[in-house]
């Protein structure tokens, strides 16, 4: 269902700009709408930087209490999208300073996070880049769908999936390597695939 | 929450080098897979947890004593059933209930403010309550009402809105109108403000029809289906959703139950000849022992007595306040 209408954005049929001034007056309904529509993308985003669900979940739940505590404050110019991702990139790398994550590799994930697609705000919410990806991926074999959704993406780490599975950490590794070539193979067919970002 | 520091570290590099060595083709793929898992998030239960930890920073409003309560118009917004369930029908396939109901009552002693999914504000009086169907989608805007209510409704043209209030239908397009029909009273009257409305009364057989402008105040008798027209400011009929009551020739029975609902109180006249007597004045924002002030002051021979009902009841034990008014 296509939810824009002209350019601006509409959630459950009334206009962003309207639900983020009624949030700011008060209005938990307008919260409500608000979060439900972003929540699930800005999660996943958040997960691939602490690499763990549930702790993305906890960053972006304390992110919206602040964001009702503080509403009063809360300017709208437009562009709520960049303003909670970018709020949310932030939590996150502050989680992982405050876990004592290594410089490097926070380092190095701050340069993937300037180029890679996967940290894109546009592939988490509805917009013509989600459909486009989400219309190519429906387009792979269901083994090779299966097989990337589920090596590095669900548990986020092999050591999570060899315990859910039960293996080693070795044969998932092996696992995942042999999915990569099976995908690899699979995807030369769809070679015309292209994506704008 | 720490988790162990470094299986953080190992996790965050087994996944940044991952990532590192797949080719731009199959990232793509991997984007796409993230916009997809997302549909394996909890919004409903994680919304849940948030209004639990926004509850503990907002403060309650506390009334400390009955005297100093001043009757205020609470924001309570309703919840956009219908908007979110035809979203949650694109995102995931779950069937969704068709037609539940919603509803919203606004106590006695206090006086709410709602906006409907369509952007309809509405204003309840004590005692009254709006109901309507889920989903309260753009061509089938109906709501019923209870009580009292002041509706600002949104403009469309293309859809009607509504309003049922007992043997009553107000039809409008975008208008800003006053409906009151108390179960209690025998009549629905609907002061009209901005636009236009089409009144029609019906009693299962005959149907009556009238059309009303800016300005009108008309009066529909719940039992002859008859409907009349008054000669009333719609100003005054309409001011207690600003919080101003307003008493003008009201009798002292009128001003008892006025008094009842607005402040959540049980009133009492001990003598029938008071009940005649007329109150024309004008309350804004007052409590209430100042509102009974004035209304001693300004009648020869009436004493209205308060009497704070107790607070920390035990739990099913109701003591209200209670007004006594008896001759001086």
């Amino acid at each position: 269902m296509d939810k824009k209408v002209t350019n601006k954005l509409q959630i459950g049929g009334i206009e962003e700009d309207v639900l983020v001034k009624r949030m700011i007056d008060g209005d938990k309904t307008a919260f409500e709408l608000l979060f439900k529509y972003y929540y699930p993308g800005l999660v996943i985003f958040a997960a691939n930087i602490v690499v763990n669900k549930d702790e993305a979940e906890e960053i972006v739940q304390d992110f919206f209490v602040r964001l009702w505590g503080n509403r009063k404050n809360v300017r709208s110019n437009g562009n709520l999208k960049g303003y909670f991702f970018t709020s949310v990139k932030n939590r996150s790398i502050n989680f992982l300073k405050s876990n004592e994550v290594k410089r490097q590799i926070i380092d190095e994930l701050k340069k993937q996070m300037e180029s890679e697609l996967r940290y894109n705000p546009d592939v988490y919410i509805d917009t013509e880049l989600q459909r486009q990806l989400k219309k190519a991926f429906a387009k792979l074999p269901p083994r090779t769908a299966e097989i990337f959704t589920m090596s590095r993406f669900r548990g986020f780490s092999n050591t999570e999936i060899a315990d859910d599975l039960g293996l080693s950490k070795r044969t998932v590794e092996t696992q995942v390597s042999k999915a990569l070539k099976i995908l690899r193979k699979e995807l030369r067919g769809y070679a015309t695939l292209l994506l704008f970002f | 929450m720490k988790s162990g520091n470094n299986i953080t570290n190992q996790q965050l590099s087994d996944f940044l080098n991952f990532s590192a060595g797949l080719t731009d083709k199959e990232k793509e793929m991997q984007a796409a897979a993230m916009a997809g898992i997302t549909d394996e998030i909890d919004a409903d239960r994680a919304f849940k947890k948030v209004m639990a930890k926004t509850g503990k920073q907002t403060k309650t409003r506390e009334f400390v004593h009955q005297l100093t309560r001043i009757a205020a118009i609470l924001a309570i917004p309703l919840l956009i059933y219908s908007a979110w369930s035809v979203y949650q029908q694109v995102t995931t396939s779950q069937p969704v209930a068709q037609l539940a109901e919603q509803e919203f009552t606004s106590p006695t002693g206090m006086r709410s403010h709602v906006i409907l999914p369509d952007g309809t504000k509405v204003w309840l009086n004590a005692e009254s309550k709006i109901r309507y169907s889920v989903p309260f989608v753009l061509d089938n805007r109906e709501v019923s009402i209870e009580g009292q209510a002041f509706l600002n409704v949104t403009h469309n043209k293309k859809a009607p809105f509504v309003v049922s209030a007992a043997n009553t239908k107000i039809e409008v397009t975008g208008t800003s109108f006053d409906v009151k029909a108390y179960p209690e009273e025998d009549y629905v009257s609907v002061a009209l403000q901005e636009g236009s409305v089409n009144l029609k009364a019906s009693n299962g057989e005959k149907v009556r029809v009238a059309e009303m402008k800016k300005g009108d105040f008309f009066v529909v008798e719940k039992g002859t289906n008859k409907i009349q027209s008054r000669n009333t400011s719609v100003d005054k009929q309409i001011a207690w959703h600003e919080n101003v009551l307003v008493l003008d020739e009201t009798p002292l029975e009128e001003v008892a139950v006025l008094l009842e609902r607005w402040y959540g109180v049980k009133v009492f006249i001990t003598d029938e000849t008071l009940k005649k007597y007329k109150f024309s004045t004008t309350f804004e924002n007052e409590p209430l022992n100042r509102v009974l002030e004035l209304l001693e002051l300004s009648s020869p021979n009436i004493k209205f007595t308060y009497k704070p009902g107790k607070l920390n009841q035990t739990p099913g034990e109701k003591q209200y306040s209670t007004v006594t008014i008896s001759k001086k």
